[in-house]
């Protein structure tokens, strides 16, 4: 029992000790999104969260995958060669697939914009048609 | 054998309860499609469920500030994290879309990995089933509800809610971010935490009642059965466990865990597994040449350092924790039998996997290894909790 005053304040050390490593960690979480914020919608909103978790090349690529209504498109080498922007890509567009289309998706600046005919383009992403 | 009748049964039927209803969704999944009404409906019991194992505030306040903190964090927050996006949300986004748990086995995005098991997935679609649409945020937040499990069994185990606050500190400070940000593999190292505790207890039981036979098995089935169904580890660490309980816990009568490990396999193999062998889909570290990799490295002294650094890096400070646990006799071997044993074979497995990975060696550690160690290091400490709770 004569140990019980020591016992008591490892404990709080140890509880202090949490809370802060809990904070650090909700620090963390936050600062790994790409706004480094919390998102400013409700959480169940259609397009919570977008702007927070994906590059603009990506978010302006399914823009305009929907104004075009495309049901599925291909990929010039401006996003086929970062895998990151690949991947993000692939995921963020489903249902909406990649694969066998006219429809390239690429770069404002890519040599397809020589080859091919510009449908619509926002940012530095642009869809061409490929015939 | 005598029933001991001292024991918490009826506080270990929540967690199991839960368990089954999760498990009972995965079922529903693979028989059919579940519409919005459905899914609303099983997500409705989920969640009385879980405010009826929280129901006693006092008893239940770590674990209730824990899931809030992780309610809030997986609401507040987008979803940027790799794997996360790439591979386990990306599934729960197939199964929602194309209302099948078996979206991913058409083999489209073969990146995201399509024969990793989908269980968490499969509750994230329910989630977006249930809500109308999909979107970055709200679907990660149903780790909370597969978090809930296994922190109810060890406050129900230890006894002692300052050891299940000290269980909570821990893993957050061994998982950090992969608690809350849609990976899988803290879930899979609380699982194994939770399923080593539930060996030990129910050695220490001594039973021989049907009733609790009974409970046992649906105890060690269900929380087996999900972490089979968590990630590929997760099958690892279960036929790991299972069968070195048959031979080390001589307290659990042979039958209750041969029946739980058939059961849960036999759930995995018709559930999953076989529909992925009939796509052919196979696993990216199981590439012919496994066994060559790693009989090639062996002979470089240099891979073999740089692996056994990672080892002491990430899994060191636990260790030697046990270590200064026996050092102290605060634990014997009989306590401690199944834990070492179970981290001599995980360990054991996870150095041949990174000998004989096909991905540079070096970048598979870095990208890996922290990760995979995780349910070492919360095992350690879940158990070595567990050992105060009588002190």
């Amino acid at each position: 029992m004569k140990n019980k005053p020591v016992l008591d304040i490892f404990l709080i050390a140890l509880i202090l000790i949490g809370i802060f490593e809990y904070f650090k960690i909700g620090r963390s979480l936050v600062s790994v999104t790409l706004s480094k914020n919390f998102i400013h919608v409700s959480p169940f909103q259609k397009d919570a969260g977008t702007i927070d978790s994906l590059p603009n090349e990506v978010i302006s690529a399914k823009h305009i995958i929907d104004r075009n209504q495309l049901k599925v498109y291909a990929l010039t080498d401006f996003f086929l060669n970062d895998t990151y922007i690949y991947q993000r890509m692939i995921e963020f567009s489903y249902p909406v697939r990649v694969g066998q289309s006219n429809h390239y998706i690429g770069s404002v600046n890519g040599d397809l914009a020589r080859r091919c005919t510009l449908i619509d383009r926002e940012n530095r992403v642009a869809l061409y048609d490929c015939k | 054998m005598t029933a001991n009748k001292d024991i918490p049964t009826k506080e270990l039927v929540t967690p199991v309860g839960i368990s089954l209803i999760i498990l009972g969704i995965y079922v529903c999944w693979a028989i059919f499609p579940l519409g919005q009404r459905a899914s609303l409906f099983m997500l409705i019991s989920l969640s009385a469920s879980a405010v009826y194992a929280l129901r006693n505030v006092k008893e239940k306040f770590p674990i209730i500030l824990f899931l809030l903190f992780g309610l809030f964090f997986t609401l507040a927050i987008g979803t940027p994290d790799w794997d996360a996006r790439s591979i386990w949300l990306f599934h729960a986004k197939r199964i929602f879309y194309e209302n099948s748990l078996y979206a991913q086995l058409d083999g489209y995005a073969s990146f995201s990995h399509n024969d990793y098991p989908v269980i968490f997935s499969m509750l994230a679609a329910t989630l977006a089933k249930a809500v109308g649409h999909w979107n970055e945020v709200f679907p990660k937040t149903i780790v909370n509800f597969f978090l809930l499990p296994p922190l109810l069994v060890f406050a129900t185990l230890s006894k002692r809610k300052i050891l299940t606050l000290l269980y909570i500190f821990g893993i957050g400070i061994i998982c950090r971010n992969y608690l809350f940000n849609g990976y899988q593999d803290a879930l899979v190292a609380v699982y194994a935490c939770s399923i080593v505790l539930m060996l030990m207890y129910l050695d220490a039981l001594k039973f021989d009642d049907f009733i609790y036979r009974i409970y046992s098995i649906l105890l060690l089935f269900s929380f087996s059965s999900i972490l089979i169904a968590l990630k590929n580890e997760g099958l690892a660490i279960t036929v790991i466990l299972l069968p070195l309980a048959l031979f080390l816990q001589k307290g659990i009568p042979k039958s209750v865990i041969f029946i739980a490990l058939v059961a849960s396999l036999l759930l995995y193999f018709t559930i999953w597994k076989w529909p992925v062998i009939q796509a052919n889909i196979s696993n990216d570290l199981m590439t012919a040449g496994l066994g060559n990799r790693a009989i090639k490295r062996l002979g470089s002294l240099n891979d073999i350092i740089l692996i056994l650094t990672y080892f002491i890096k990430y899994c060191g400070i636990y260790v030697g924790l046990l270590a200064l646990n026996f050092f102290r006799k605060m634990v014997s071997w009989m306590d401690m039998r199944l834990l070492i044993t179970f981290l001599f074979i995980y360990v054991g497995i996870l150095f041949i996997i990174y000998l004989g990975t096909p991905s540079n060696l070096e970048w598979h550690l870095g990208t890996s290894f922290k990760r995979a160690i995780l349910p070492i290091n919360v095992t350690i400490l879940g158990v070595i909790l567990y050992t105060f709770r009588s002190r």
